[in-house]
């Protein structure tokens, strides 16, 4: 059991950095082509709703990139005082409340999905199936329902935890 | 009803330590359950996170931050502004508060500025004679400066949050910030003066040699900000420019990036994006339950009832926003409480981009204020010196800053008169 959510989270560690590695420059590339094309007065109209779909992408796995390292962004004063035996239940009840929560949203996101495919919902300028982008939401809250749920990293992060030790 | 015993949940949750996204998409998701609203409006309403263009600014200002950073190019713009007014009275604390602004704006948030700045700035100052005290009180107060200067990410939330023309919220915060950073100047040239500190020689060869190596870094500001300020270019459009130049800038002619660099870069700003960005996203569906169950209605009337002044409801704000700001970081008090007070701000017939201005100092100085000012708590741990003496240290800073935070929230002129000029309102 072990050894296999160790493999899931490696095949989704690498599946989180190489797609938002190339997400990331496909939106800046993206919108700077159109910045470029608006100045020699042709701009494709498809560029900006592609950026907002890749940022849409983004945002859901880098949620569940941060999950894995305990980078959600919460507030930690009043807990961090918690010690002992308290601390531990408030910790263990803050962990099964976000493991429920994304499990609840995964099957929200995932019927929200389904109906947008079964109503043929296209985009406007790109004429891609709605339904694609919809994906986004289930699969993040999935990735995020498991990191919770492994014991290994904290929940929640103070403010800017992150860009401190990243800096320092 | 369902509002309030939402809040009080919504209270005890962020208390216990609950990541803000969960806390925020429990409750709204109580509320949908309860007020027979469907638990399918909770995704219609994240995605509308893909209709809101301006967004998109936030992950490419991140991203180009991160590369800076990772990077030579933060570096090579502070040693040519070094050079270039080192040798002013008081020259190294204006480097040190022009590197804090850029690298706040840079970062988008002020403790990484603190980091970068004050292990380059903090000897630097010493050195000169400033003495330790004054040294940590400036670099710990100046770097809390950049969030109201472009590309800072606390303006693009606000602006989306709270439904504020960005643009005019960066060119409003414009004077304001340039009040706090000459105070700031005015304040160490006296103690310059007092302490007689020493001065760099004029360097005119310097001064060229540092802005040859460090033209493209310099060129980068220049083009975002000077982008913004005029209206040649969007936030967002500004924000994709600054990403490609800073990939270009540090890949092809710094060489201080290496391609199999990118994979661990992207990963650390997507998990910055992701953790931010969710919160939107779900702060959406709770903004809307808010809405329909009329609570900021509720709020602005109970305010216009009971504030019969401007400057008492102004007032009021101050000090709920720096109580607020000493609890809580800027970022989750845009999402909770803009959307509530700006409402009532406008009925009081505040100007919108006034109040973000407004707000988003308040919070500056909260990020000085004990018990939990996040920035004395970095320079505590950068500098090695006990939080208390950080926090005597930043007194006088933060004396300076509520003299400034009077005047920018009771004369309007300082923030609105370049955003007329440039015809954003």
């Amino acid at each position: 059991m072990r050894k296999a959510c160790g493999k899931i989270d490696r095949a989704l560690t690498v599946f989180e950095t190489a797609f938002l590695a190339t997400a990331l420059f496909a939106m800046a590339g993206v919108l700077f082509a159109q910045v470029a094309g608006s100045a020699l007065g042709r701009s494709p109209a498809w560029a900006g709703e592609l950026a907002m779909y890749l940022m849409t992408w983004t945002m859901c796995v880098g949620a569940g990139a941060a999950a894995r390292s305990g980078r959600h962004i919460a507030i930690t004063v009043v807990a961090d005082k918690l010690k002992g035996r308290a601390g531990t239940v408030a910790g263990a009840a803050v962990r099964l409340l976000c493991v429920a929560f994304c499990a609840g949203l995964c099957a929200v996101g995932a019927d929200f999905a389904m109906m947008s495919r079964e109503l043929g919902q296209k985009s406007v300028a790109l004429g891609a199936p709605m339904w694609i982008v919809y994906m986004a939401l289930p699969v993040s809250a999935a990735m995020m329902a498991f990191r919770f749920a492994m014991p290994a990293s904290a929940v929640g992060a103070a403010p800017l935890k992150g860009t401190l030790e990243d800096a320092s | 009803m369902i509002v309030a015993v939402a809040s009080v949940l919504f209270v005890v949750l962020i208390l216990a330590g609950v990541p803000l996204f969960v806390s925020i998409g429990s409750v709204t998701a109580l509320c949908l359950v309860f007020g027979d609203y469907g638990l399918a409006m909770a995704a219609q309403q994240i995605f509308s996170i893909s209709d809101r263009t301006a967004l998109l600014a936030v992950p490419l200002f991140i991203l180009t931050s991160t590369m800076m950073a990772k990077g030579e190019g933060a570096r090579r713009l502070v040693d040519f502004i070094h050079a270039l007014v080192g040798w002013l009275p008081g020259g190294t604390t204006l480097t040190a508060v022009a590197a804090c602004l850029i690298f706040a704006a840079l970062a988008g948030l002020s403790p990484a500025a603190i980091i970068a700045v004050g292990s380059m700035m903090y000897p630097a100052l010493v050195t000169a004679g400033y003495g330790e005290r004054f040294s940590l009180g400036l670099l710990t107060s100046a770097g809390s400066l950049g969030i109201l200067v472009p590309p800072s990410i606390v303006v693009v939330v606000f602006g989306v949050v709270g439904e504020v023309n960005i643009e005019a919220l960066f060119i409003a915060g414009a004077l304001p910030i340039a009040l706090i950073a000459s105070l700031f100047i005015a304040y160490s040239f006296w103690v310059g003066v007092k302490k007689g500190v020493w001065r760099d020689r004029f360097d005119a060869s310097a001064i060229v040699k540092k802005f040859v190596a460090g033209f493209w870094a310099i060129m980068l500001p220049v083009i975002v900000g000077g982008g913004i300020y005029t209206g040649l270019v969007t936030v967002t459009q500004a924000a994709a420019i600054g990403a490609v130049y800073a990939f270009v800038m540090e890949i092809l002619f710094y060489r201080s990036l290496k391609i199999k660099d990118i994979p661990a870069l992207s990963r650390q700003a997507g998990v910055m994006i992701g953790a931010l960005l969710i919160i939107i996203a779900v702060t959406f569906g709770f903004n809307w339950i808010l809405t329909v169950e009329g609570a900021p209605d509720a709020l602005t009337s109970w305010i216009v009832e009971n504030f019969h002044s401007r400057a008492a409801f102004l007032l009021a704000v101050n000090i709920l926003l720096l109580f607020l700001g000493c609890v809580m970081d800027i970022l989750s008090a845009v999402f909770i409480t803009a959307p509530l007070l700006l409402p009532a701000a406008v009925a009081m017939g505040i100007d919108p981009v006034h109040f973000g201005v407004i707000f988003i100092v308040n919070f500056e100085i909260g990020y000085l204020t004990p018990p939990v000012g996040i920035n004395l708590f970095t320079s505590g741990a950068a500098f090695r010196k006990p939080v208390s003496e950080v926090a005597r240290a930043s007194f006088p800073f933060l004396v300076i800053m509520l003299f400034a935070l009077a005047l920018i929230t009771y004369w309007p002129p300082l923030s609105l008169w370049l955003v007329r000029l440039s015809g954003n309102m």
